[in-house]
């Protein structure tokens, strides 16, 4: 179940940033990543949402500090 | 630590060193400028030559006495010292300067005095003009009563050339590199003044001129220095003259009176003997197609005053 | 006390030979010492103000800290709101109160609030209380743990080299490095002093020069033919640019020098390809404050709205943007301009990339650079402007675009020679930042560049320095 989260978010990430051989690490921030700005950050997490069917409140990605705790709050909300 | 201080040392002392190479560079091309009163004062602390009748005072000397014509009238050599704004003190260290020189002391000094000159409350104008001499002794302590920049540039030479703005360091360069280029509006420190342009509002601030005319006690210094310039002259046997020159009748600022300042210059005079002419209100002042604006003569009326005043003297 | 001042050059002497000769456990205390002395030297009443403001914000962290997060919020809505009311009541009251009472004028209501006469700004409020902002958010938003020691978390707050101008620093930063205990280091001490040398350079040789030039302009347009006014306006890039990143230059080094480094502020913000990229690169401290604490949670409070809650935080982040340099229309109008601009950007990114593929890449990145550039130059008239009646009797000029003034001195010898000046030092300062970035870091690899260098910059300073301390412009903000 969490591995395959994990292989859902790295897809979403490819997909966002339209880059299909983006290599996703669970430490990664946005400082890491070319082209992760507010606006994709949005599409991002708009689309996580969508994909896995969990609804994520302003104050919850407020706290994301990198891609693992993404990856947390997802496995958290699908429970 | 060492380390650390040495590195400062020697990176400043090349700094300083580049800089105090500078300070003389622009020095050299300021004392050789036309602009503004550069070439009174360079006049003053480098001329040998033997120049027979002084013109000193503010810009009522510098502007309306015109030495040329002065000496086609007496046949003489005249040179008119005014520099704008110039009170008593400043007047006196003119003097002073000039007799301080090597050449023969000159035979008159006709002094432009008004009401105005005992006014001390102003610091002298443009100070900066007397950087580049700021080792000569008697300049020295004079602007250095008044500006605090010149004992800066006299204690740190090195750094002098903080004190200058942009528009000195323009007349230095442009002194040392184009010299044959530069021009001057004096003539033998005369400044012509515009004959079209009169200046209806060129009034001077009225509450100076009340101050001064009713409250005698601010005037005791001043009229003392005037004493020391004449106990000055009388040592060396110059002929002193106060002069008050000629202002437009038109349309007088109310407090002006020169009633009181012509009395405690009476008492001077005598003492000493000294020759007053008081031309504040001769036929000229009538004629408002002389002046300037109300205090100074435009370049036609200081020529015709020039020739009253030499036919006067002689 | 001014950075450019003699006074705090000995003041900062005496700070650095006590910080390093002090066992490291009063360092603290003389860093706190310090930064109050340095800062009631403007007002010493403002001093209880920041004191007041740092001690609530320490305890109500400490408070949130041991709280669930549920309950976390009412306390840390409550402790933003007092600081956020000072700054309010000392920054905004007046103006606020002013337009109201047009507002209530205009439809002939009486209005009773009088204005309060003379407030005066309290230097630096804008900074620190941002910084305190950001302290308590991290907290509530559990990104840190908060300060035990209050001498600690006072210093972060009142550090005297970035108290009053910033740049606004993040509670990872600083404050981590308030924690351990920095060590006499020959290098760092030689890369501080290159570091305010270059913003000396900056602000005393370029800023203030610029600033002669451009002020009689902002004071009397009329004066002014429409070419000098012109030039002016993009002087004005270069003397706010050079003032303020000297400031920031002078404090990051001061810091280097006491062995902390604080963060860049300034990325070759000229030579941004749009209007967001230039945010990105200009006063970098307060756009990542912004995008952090305003502009992200706006757009996840709204990303129900898809691309329309970017616009509608842009619009937000922006306005406040404006108003947070001073309560002025000017300042609003020139958070609105940056606004209408960056919505467009964010609009048509994926068009403008078309656009972009169509001629080709490198054309098209010099045109958005061009024109970034004119926007920017255009939208600093509302910064400098006193009021929009001067910043219209401006751009009034440049539409007449003459060489007919009162003035006709603009462009006589000395003029030329003056412009001569500006040219030469504008161009020394791009040639050295860009070859060695802003931070100057690329100097470190060679001694005797960097001697060189530092010799260079110091005789310029002193041969074309103009020594009449001037006040920093955005102490005003």
């Amino acid at each position: 179940m969490e591995n395959s989260n994990q292989e859902k978010l790295y897809k979403i990430f490819a997909k966002v940033f339209d880059n299909p051989n983006l290599i996703i690490e669970p430490q990664m921030t946005a400082n890491d990543v070319d082209g992760w700005d507010s606006m994709s950050h949005l599409s991002l997490i708009v689309t996580v949402e969508k994909e896995f069917g969990i609804k994520i409140s302003g104050a919850e990605v407020m706290r994301l500090k990198n891609v693992g705790d993404l990856l947390e709050l997802i496995n958290n909300k699908t429970k | 630590m060492l380390r650390l201080i040495k590195y400062v040392i020697v990176l400043a002392g090349i700094s300083f060193l580049i800089s105090y190479s500078l300070f003389v560079f622009l020095n050299i091309g300021l004392r050789s400028q036309k602009n503004d009163t550069f070439p009174v004062i360079n006049e003053l602390v480098n001329n040998n030559e033997n120049i027979q009748v002084l013109f000193i005072g503010s810009s009522l000397a510098q502007n309306n006495i015109n030495p040329i014509v002065f000496d086609s009238v007496t046949k003489s050599t005249s040179y008119n010292f005014g520099y704008p704004g110039a009170k008593i003190e400043h007047s006196q260290m003119i003097i002073k300067r000039y007799l301080n020189s090597n050449h023969p002391p000159p035979q008159k000094i006709l002094i432009m005095l008004e009401p105005y000159v005992l006014d001390t409350t102003l610091e002298i104008n443009f100070p900066v003009q007397y950087y580049p001499f700021y080792k000569d002794t008697i300049i020295y302590n004079f602007v250095s009563k008044y500006d605090p920049d010149i004992k800066f540039i006299k204690k740190f030479p090195f750094l002098g050339v903080t004190k200058y703005n942009d528009y000195l360091k323009y007349l230095g360069v442009s002194g040392v590199l184009f010299p044959n280029r530069l021009t001057s509006k004096l003539l033998k420190g005369f400044e012509p003044l515009d004959k079209n342009s009169w200046k209806e509002n060129n009034e001077l601030p009225k509450n100076r001129t009340k101050e001064l005319l009713i409250s005698k006690r601010k005037l005791d210094p001043e009229i003392k220095r005037l004493e020391e310039i004449c106990k000055l002259c009388s040592q060396k046997n110059i002929q002193l003259y106060f002069i008050l020159p000629p202002t437009y009748k038109g349309k007088r600022e109310k407090n002006y009176n020169p009633d009181n300042f012509i009395n405690d210059l009476k008492l001077i005079v005598e003492k000493y003997n000294i020759h007053l002419f008081d031309n504040s209100d001769i036929d000229l002042c009538q004629k408002k197609e002389l002046f300037f604006d109300y205090h100074h003569l435009n370049k036609k009326g200081a020529d015709i005053y020039t020739r009253i005043l030499a036919n006067l003297i002689n | 006390m001014l950075f450019n001042s003699y006074s705090f050059i000995l003041f900062f002497l005496c700070v650095v030979l006590l910080f390093f000769s002090l066992p490291s456990r009063f360092r603290n205390i003389l860093l706190l010492a310090a930064s109050y002395y340095f800062y009631m030297q403007w007002k010493p009443e403002y001093g209880l103000l920041l004191a007041f403001s740092t001690i609530i914000s320490y305890y109500t962290a400490i408070l949130i800290s041991k709280k669930k997060f549920e309950e976390r919020k009412k306390y840390i809505v409550a402790c933003i709101f007092i600081n956020l009311s000072i700054l309010f009541f000392f920054k905004y009251f007046n103006f606020f109160n002013d337009n109201f009472r047009s507002v209530f004028s205009y439809f002939q209501l009486s209005y009773p609030i009088p204005n309060i006469l003379k407030i005066i700004l309290p230097v630096g409020i804008s900074f620190y209380t941002f910084e305190t902002i950001s302290y308590l958010l991290d907290i509530y938003y559990e990104r840190r743990e908060p300060e035990k020691k209050i001498i600690t978390y006072a210093v972060y707050i009142s550090f005297f080299p970035k108290l009053l101008a910033g740049p606004i620093e993040k509670s990872t930063n600083l404050l981590v490095q308030l924690n351990t205990v920095p060590e006499f280091n020959y290098e760092r001490i030689v890369e501080g002093l290159r570091r305010m040398l270059w913003g000396f350079f900056k602000k005393i040789v370029i800023a203030d020069r610029l600033s002669l030039m451009i002020d009689p302009v902002y004071s009397l347009p009329s004066n002014y033919s429409g070419v000098y006014t012109l030039i002016t306006c993009y002087l004005f890039a270069f003397q706010i640019y050079c003032d303020f990143s000297g400031y920031t230059d002078i404090a990051i080094g001061a810091s280097k020098i006491l062995g902390y480094d604080i963060v860049e502020n300034f990325n070759f913000p000229f030579i941004s390809k749009n209007v967001g990229e230039f945010w990105r690169r200009w006063h970098l401290s307060l756009s990542n404050w912004l995008k952090d604490y305003l502009f992200t949670p706006i757009i996840f409070k709204r990303k129900g709205w898809k691309n329309y809650a970017l616009v509608y935080a842009t619009f937000i982040t922006f306005l406040l943007c404006g108003l947070w340099h001073g309560a002025k229309w000017t300042f609003v109008t020139f958070g609105l301009l940056q606004g209408i601009v960056i919505s467009y950007e964010l609009m048509t990114k994926s068009i403008r990339k078309k656009w972009a593929s169509e001629i080709s890449t490198k054309l098209y990145n010099n045109i958005s650079l061009v024109l970034t550039f004119h926007f920017i130059v255009f939208s600093f008239i509302f910064f400098r402007a006193d009021n929009m009646h001067n910043a219209f009797e401006i751009i009034n000029r440049l539409i007449h675009f003459n060489f007919n003034s009162h003035i006709l001195s603009e462009f006589n010898k000395f003029g030329m020679f003056s412009l001569g000046i500006v040219f030469l030092t504008i161009s020394f300062m791009h040639f050295v930042e860009r070859k060695y970035q802003p931070s100057l870091v690329g100097f470190n690899n060679n001694i005797k560049i960097n001697y060189i260098f530092n010799c260079i910059t110091l005789t310029l300073l002193i041969i074309l320095g103009y020594f009449h301390p001037q006040i920093f412009i955005y102490f005003n903000f």
